[in-house]
């Protein structure tokens, strides 16, 4: 049984404290399905809070047997596709051009909570260097200008650098998928 | 460039929009390319979410939260306003027939009217008038008077219909005495008894009060927020239906309306109490040739307040330089900081904190820590912790500017420091009731009330006695030795000079006085 099973239950009865733990369960792989989409992370961050808000809403028309995670997934896409259209009616051109043709492909890229359980396996299994790279980038939050002037590595070197480990990883969440299921 | 590595710079953050263009346009040719785009984008996001450090993780799981409780409060409002709406009916009736007597004697009351005070300045904090003054305090406000500023606040007293607060950059008509209309800036108004039904115009729609305490916004464009406090007013957006907001609800009013996320945490809705006593105070004024930095003090509790120099990591001892006032101290940004035994000011009561500060252009995010904090930091206790920083969080705000936090709640001002030059910083909490860092803490830079662009409301509660040390310089109150807080950086790189310690919330005048002469309110 899916463990938001009971909890969606609890939620179609009232229980906001249910459905906070289904937020909880969930939020993850859904704030990186719409980064993803949407490279302004706040923005997407943004768009989350309006998908759990319409999820919330609409549970009692959720259907049981139906797969919370894909229902989920439907509410996002229909956001984000609002979003960038809303967007593109005052901003033209650049990252908001990117998003647009994001927006016609559901299928990529995969997304979901699977992809995030893949990519903790992956990343376990990262040389050490790698590994700090992404922690200096990710955890800490640098930028690679502030990186490279730090490490005194060359920026276009840095940046491939972090596009092969980047590329590394997607293969490795690629075979790991297909492995599981 | 290759596509590749255009590619590697979009995903970075690091593109140009013509590159970024350029790119997308390429796509349509060759749809592997937005393929490829989309396995890096969803691997960086998935990173980004995976790697995300604990405390952004918990706000952003907070504010999840916090969508889904106001939804929840917004459905059982709609249940009640849809009760409320066949009440409305009839008093719209009543309306129609008190307009129709109120015409038969409209010529007398036009005639009584015209010249009636309709309000009066309390009031005013580190004001700058936008052309005419309207008054100093006390003076006596007519119907139709403008105020227009371009920076500080106002405080109004709306002849016993409630007071306003109103803040700058802003332009307000007073209408008549039972209206006004903002046309640009913020307001918080708390509305008497005799002032239901008080009307606030805004360029987008109209906010009736149905017994209340409310904030207003207009932007530069004209764009009208209301966000209500407490209470419940009623709002008609141009081109859009009546609304009923209750507390904690908030509209935008563009567009016809659109209810959005209440945030009363940029609005003043009290100004500083004038201060009745000496205000006592403890000083480093850094210009011992060498050692120690020694304290002057006033009527502060007794106990060694000097402050002792230090450094860990890759940091060595401050040391002195050329600053405003004779010397200051030189903080190296990687492991040097100051501690005095002087605990700082505890619990919620009012202080004021001011210091010359010399901010590098080039300044790291890593070394945009503080400069002066005192206080408990654990990361679930709230409010324990006092710091002036520069932002270095883009969540909270842009970068470089002064930051005031107190674990769980920040303000974050709006010019950018880090120009190589000094400036002298003060920063105000006052008293009252319920002292939050959102509401009741004012700064001032060079003299001039900043402008606030980002607050998080949180109670001050400042702990010192659970607190491991006295207060710091250079050190931000998260580094700690054991859990050395990397993330947001551990030292502040810059100078520091003439830093005092209030027990009391100074007016704008003393620090006038203290910047340009170094010398306390007598």
């Amino acid at each position: 049984m899916d463990a938001s099973d009971p909890l969606v239950r609890s939620s179609q009865q009232g229980d906001i404290d249910a459905f906070g733990r289904l937020v909880l369960l969930h939020e993850g792989w859904l704030r990186a399905s719409l980064r993803a989409r949407l490279r302004d992370h706040h923005a997407a961050d943004d768009l989350a809070q309006d998908v759990f808000v319409t999820a919330f809403q609409r549970i009692r028309d959720f259907r049981a047997g139906e797969s919370f995670e894909a229902w989920l997934r439907g509410i996002a896409h229909n956001h984000f596709r609002n979003h960038v259209r809303k967007r593109r009616e005052s901003h033209v051109g650049g990252q908001a051009e990117l998003d647009l043709l994001m927006s016609v492909r559901p299928d990529i890229p995969p997304g979901g909570s699977s992809l995030l359980e893949a990519l903790e396996e992956c990343l376990a299994k990262l040389n050490p260097a790698s590994r700090e790279l992404l922690d200096e980038r990710y955890l800490k939050g640098h930028t690679l200008r502030a990186l490279s002037t730090e490490s005194g590595t060359n920026y276009s070197a840095l940046s491939m650098r972090l596009h092969r480990i980047r590329e590394q990883l997607a293969q490795c969440v690629h075979l790991q998928l297909g492995t599981n299921g | 460039m290759n596509e590749t590595e255009t590619l590697a710079g979009i995903i970075a953050g690091e593109a140009s929009a013509h590159e970024i263009a350029r790119f997308a346009e390429a796509t349509k040719a060759d749809p592997r390319l937005l393929e490829a785009y989309a396995a890096h984008a969803g691997i960086d996001a998935a990173l980004s979410i995976l790697l995300e450090d604990r405390a952004a993780k918990e706000t952003a799981r907070e504010r999840l939260l916090a969508g889904v409780r106001n939804a929840e409060r917004d459905l059982f409002l709609t249940k009640v306003t849809r009760r409320l709406e066949s009440r409305r009916v009839f008093t719209r009736v009543s309306r129609i027939a008190a307009a129709i007597a109120l015409l038969g004697c409209g010529a007398f009351l036009w005639s009584s009217l015209r010249q009636q005070d309709v309000a009066t300045i309390t009031r005013l904090e580190g004001v700058e008038w936008d052309g005419t003054s309207a008054g100093t305090v006390g003076a006596s406000l007519r119907k139709g008077t403008v105020l227009s500023i371009s920076d500080g606040l106002v405080e109004l007293e709306m002849d016993g219909r409630g007071t306003m607060i109103l803040e700058g950059p802003a332009r307000l008509r007073l209408d008549d005495p039972d209206g006004a209309s903002l046309e640009r800036g913020r307001l918080a108004m708390h509305v008497t008894r005799k002032g239901h039904g008080y009307r606030i115009a805004t360029p987008e729609g109209e906010v009736i009060d149905l017994g209340t305490e409310f904030g207003i916004s207009v932007g530069s464009g004209g764009e009208s927020e209301i966000h209500v406090i407490d209470g419940s007013v009623e709002v008609l957006p141009n081109g859009g239906t009546t609304e009923l907001l209750a507390r904690d609800q908030a509209m935008r009013l563009g567009g016809g309306g659109k209810r959005i996320e209440a945030d009363h945490s940029g609005f003043y809705t009290t100004l500083p109490p004038k201060v009745e006593s000496t205000a006592n105070y403890v000083h480093w004024s850094f210009d011992e040739a060498t050692g120690p930095a020694l304290a002057a003090e006033r009527g502060m509790q007794s106990g060694p307040k000097e402050m002792t120099l230090h450094f860990m990591d890759q940091g060595a001892l401050p040391r002195r330089g050329p600053a405003v006032f004779g010397t200051g101290m030189v903080f190296d940004g990687k492991g040097s900081y100051a501690e005095s035994a002087f605990r700082g000011i505890d619990g919620d009561k009012p202080r004021t904190v001011c210091f010359w500060v010399k901010v590098p252009e080039d300044l790291g995010l890593r070394e945009s820590s503080a400069l002066v904090s005192w206080g408990h930091f654990e990361p679930q206790r709230y409010g324990e912790a006092w710091q002036i920083a520069i932002n270095s969080i883009p969540y909270d705000g842009e970068n470089g500017r002064i930051r005031v936090g107190a674990v769980g709640g920040t303000i974050v001002g709006t010019q950018d420091l880090r120009d190589g030059k000094w400036h002298h910083i003060a920063v105000v909490l006052y008293g009252g009731s319920h002292q939050n860092i959102g509401t009741h803490v004012i700064v001032y830079i060079d003299g001039r009330m900043e402008r606030i662009s980002r607050r998080a409301l949180g109670r001050i509660m400042t702990n010192t006695e659970s607190a491991e040390h006295g207060v710091w310089l250079g050190r931000n109150i998260s580094y700690l030795r054991t859990t050395p807080d990397h993330w947001h950086g551990g030292f502040f790189r810059g100078m520091l000079d003439e830093v005092h310690i209030f027990d009391a919330a100074l007016p704008q005048d003393d620090i006038h006085r203290l910047m340009e002469t170094n010398t306390p309110p007598p």
